[in-house]
Order: structure tokens, then sequence, then C-alpha cells
């Protein structure tokens, strides 16, 4: 075990977060920075440090450094880009968390905005737009394997194809989450999904079908974080950062090697049961970055709740779903079914469930939440373990 | 009508970007340890610099595909739906390609090289190999 950080998250803002707002990237961060020190209890211009997470694959790069002075902020002692595409948003919490643990700076605000919808964008192709790229890895495009849905599914086609499993194990994934937004006020599809609807959608990547891939909308999400002191006077319960870590595999691509299903949460899984004590046992809620259905599947598998290949045994009979006998997962809808602004989807949840503030999707125990972010085609990954103050004081 | 984009070279890539513009599948032979790349500068199997081109066989097996319903971009508008994965060649290295014909594709299936020309540049190609 080692010692953990002094730093605790304290704020949470939105802004957006509908597939129609019409605002800006920076003006939503703006807006949700503003709110998360308002939730934080303190005056915005008491935060001295920025952290912008930022992802080759959002699509509004006029979000930049100078998000500083649209805030009106002066005397920064922090103001940062953390670029690790979907694994940015933890990354930026733990840089936030280092700041005012060594005393760098008081109030950290970490933001991510995102405004891929405009006038006239078809849904399906927010995030698909036109590259040609540079040397092998442009080579996905000549193969006509643009987004993310595409080369995801390649990853779900051998998960699928090497442990002979159907689609059905995707689908379980899906309404599993849908069952969660059906109690979320925030998530963008909230309908019951019934087996027939899942069925019934069209593909989008084989095997990814309409329900497996994320939900894009315009928004953007801050959070606060400050030491565990300070978090102690806030306006909200605070919410312990327990453990971070991150893995990346960098697995080469040939044989003897396997990219497509490669986590990086076994490397950081083991650091951070490591750091805690904890063990998978011990999680009481995952919160899974989970942008198409088979990401949490390979999370699960990673962090060793399950054996390579028997993840679905965590959404069996609806044990993950609101009410189930198993590990609640991905409990405000997830990507999949509540909104898609990476990194920080899972964060916001596990902070309102930390807190026991989730309203009627509340889970009953909440004293360690695994939150998990990746980027690329598995590339990178972080996770982070967060708990309630009370608990983890 | 508009041809699929074909990826720039890079330092890594040019041998084998330049030998596909004139047809030719070519593997990068590690001299140090026998490792075949596609592209390398470097070996990351022992670190070694020096390799030698030698033409790969063309045959290979799916590593992984998908078959796509949406066009992202107006050369497959028309070929909808089409496929596309990870071959792994015979000789180790995976390489992204599209895959040909409207036949069922199985992760492991063996297919085999088939050049193709857009614009001037050279496509590494695959089709499931004609058993027997
Ligand atoms: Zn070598």
């Amino acid at each position: 075990m080692s010692a953990r950080l002094d730093a605790a998250i304290v704020g949470l803002g939105r802004a957006g977060l509908t597939r129609t707002d019409t605002r800006a990237a920076a003006e939503l961060a703006r807006l949700a920075v503003i709110a998360a020190a308002d939730d934080a209890g303190v005056i915005a211009t008491a935060v001295d440090g920025l952290v912008i997470c930022r992802s080759g694959g959002a699509t509004d790069a006029t979000l930049g450094l100078d998000l500083q002075r649209a805030l009106g902020l002066r005397d920064l002692k922090l103001n940062r880009i953390a670029l690790c595409e979907g694994a940015s948003a933890l990354a930026a919490i733990h840089t936030a968390a280092l700041a005012v643990a060594t005393g760098m700076a008081n109030h950290v605000a970490c933001v991510f905005a995102d405004a891929p919808i405009t006038p006239g964008t078809r849904m399906r192709t927010a995030f698909g737009r036109q590259k040609t790229g540079i040397g092998m890895e442009g080579l996905r495009y000549t193969a006509g394997l643009f987004g993310g849905a595409a080369v995801h599914a390649l990853s779900a086609q051998r998960y699928l194809a090497l442990h002979k499993l159907g689609e059905d194990v995707l689908a379980e994934v899906a309404i599993t989450t849908r069952a969660w937004a059906g109690l979320n006020p925030d998530a963008s599809y909230r309908k019951h999904l019934t087996h027939e609807d899942y069925w019934a959608a069209r593909y989008v990547a084989e095997p990814l079908r309409l329900f497996d891939c994320a939900a894009p909308v315009n928004g953007a999400i801050a959070v606060i974080v400050t030491t565990r002191n300070r978090a102690a006077d806030g306006a909200q319960p605070a919410v312990s950062i327990l453990a971070y870590a991150e893995g990346h595999p960098g697995a080469p691509d040939r044989s003897g090697f396997d990219r497509t299903l490669t986590h990086g949460g076994a490397i950081a899984g083991r650091a951070m049961f490591a750091a805690t004590g904890l063990s998978p046992a011990d999680i009481d809620i995952c919160e899974l970055y989970d942008a198409f259905s088979i990401m949490p599947l390979l999370a699960l598998e990673a962090y060793g709740f399950h054996p390579p290949g028997q993840a679905r045994d965590a959404y069996a009979d609806g044990a993950a779903q609101p009410g189930g006998s198993g590990r609640p997962i991905n409990t405000g809808g997830g990507h999949l079914s509540g909104y898609y602004l990476q990194g920080m989807t899972p964060v916001a949840e596990a902070v309102l469930q930390a807190r026991g503030t989730a309203g009627e999707r509340q889970c009953e125990r909440n004293a360690t939440i695994l939150v998990t972010n990746e980027g690329g085609r598995l590339d990178y990954h972080a996770g982070m373990i967060l708990g309630s103050a009370e608990q983890w004081p | 009508m508009t041809s699929q984009p074909v990826p720039e070279s890079d330092p890594a890539s040019a041998q084998f970007f330049a030998a596909l513009d004139e047809g030719r599948l070519d593997l990068l032979r590690c001299r140090q340890c026998g490792t075949a790349h596609l592209a390398a500068l470097v070996c990351d199997a022992c670190n070694g610099t020096v390799f030698a081109p030698e033409p790969a066989s063309g045959a290979g097996t799916i590593f992984s595909f998908t078959r796509t319903y949406i066009a992202h971009h107006p050369a497959f508008a028309d070929r909808l739906p089409y496929c596309g994965g990870i071959v792994e060649l015979a000789e180790g290295p995976r390489l992204f390609a599209p895959l040909l014909g409207d036949v069922p594709f199985a992760v492991g299936a063996a297919v085999a090289f088939e050049p193709q020309r857009a614009e001037g540049r050279g496509i590494a190609a695959f089709r499931l190999a004609t058993s027997g």
C-alpha cells in the first residue's frame, strides 16, 4: 500500500449535454467551470488552476489555454492541456490532484467540452470525418475504417470469435446501460430498450449495431479538485481520490501480440489494487468508458473482475441493472445511452454516486467506485478509484 | 469517382509504400533477429536497425474484420456495405486492408494479397484464398 494523494473532488459542473445545443465548445467549457465552482461553494475567481482535457477525437479545437481569459481568471498557478485522447479526463484530474497535493494550486478546475453536432450534421457521421492519414496507421482509411466504431468493431469481432460468443453478449451491455439511463434525467436515450429493439437496429460496423455506439452530444463537464482539508468544508460531500494509474500496452502489430484486445486496465488495475490494498471484489460500482459496448467487457476482464471471455457474467440476468444481483455498471447510462463526453462521462456519474446524490439511480453501496478512460483503439488507458469521503476521509 | 484514400509514407513506411506503388508487397526482415516488419526504423524485438527488404508471400489470415454500412468517404459510397479489417501475413506482420468480394469473412480465414491501384498509388487489398 502507498500513501494517498491529499486531493478530493469537490465540485461538478455541467453545460449543454444535448444534441440540439448550438453553443461552441469553448463557451460550454466556460459555463461548466462556473457551474463546478458554484457547486463546490467557491467563487469562480478562487479557481487558481486550469487543466483542459483535449482529444484528437474532439472536434472543436478552439478550446485552449485562453479559457482563462474567458473566465476572467487572474494569476493562475497552473494552466495546461492534458492530451491523452479518451483518457484525458482522468489524466487531467490526476494532474490537478498532484498540483493541490504539492501546494502548487488550491482549487484546480478540469474541463472537457465538445460540440460535434452542428445543424445539418448527420448524427452517424459526427465523429467519422474524412481523413487520409500517414504511415501504416493511415491504412485504416484505405481499408474504409473511419471513425471509432469501425476500429472497435475489429476488437468486438475478434473477441466474439476468440471466445466463441454471439452478439447477444453486446446486446446485454446495451440493454443494461439503457436501464440505468431510464433513471437519469440527463441521459439522451431513456426509453426502455427491448431485445427486439436491439436486434431490429441496423449495423453501424459489424458486429456493432446502433445501440452499441455512443450517443454524441454538445456539452461540457468540469470538476474542481482541492485538498482533503479544504474539501471537508465544501458545499457538497467530498469525493476522495483513492488511486490513479495509467496503462498503455503498446502491443506491436504482428503475430504473438493482440492490439485489438490487449487492454491497459491490466496494468492500471494491478497498480491501483496494490496501492490501495483493494481487490476487484471490494469495488462497489463500475463506471466504465463505454463509447462502444465491447469496451466495458474488455475493461472488466483486464481489471480481473472476470476471466477472459467471461465478462458477460457481469450482465447475466440483469445482474448489473438497477436492483440487479451483481455489481452496478455505468449507472448513469454511460456513453451508450447517456451522453458521450469522453472520459468525463464516467467521472461525473462516479462523483454523484460517491456523494449519494444520484437520485432514483443512487446505489446503496458507494464506498469504492472504479472509473475507466480509454483512448485511441485501446492504446491509452487511465483508471481511478473514487470513494465517498465519509468512508475514506 | 473519388479514389479511396492512400496514406502518405513516413520514414518507417517509405520502403513499404514505394514497393506497394510498384505493385509489390514487401517486408523488412531484421538482420539481427529475423523478425519480419512492414515498416520499421528500429526493430521492437531486438533494437536492431539494419533491415533487408524481401517480397512477402502474399498469404495471410484475417485477424479481424468488419462489414461497414456507412460511407464516411465518397470512395466507398457506391460499394456499401464493404469489408475492411486487419490481415496477419504468414510472415507475422499485420496491416489494415480492404477485403474484396461479397462473401462471408471469418476471423482466421486464409486470404491472399491482391494489388490494386488508386490515382497512381498502390493498395494492398486481400481476397479469400481459393482452397485446393
Ligand atoms: Zn530484430
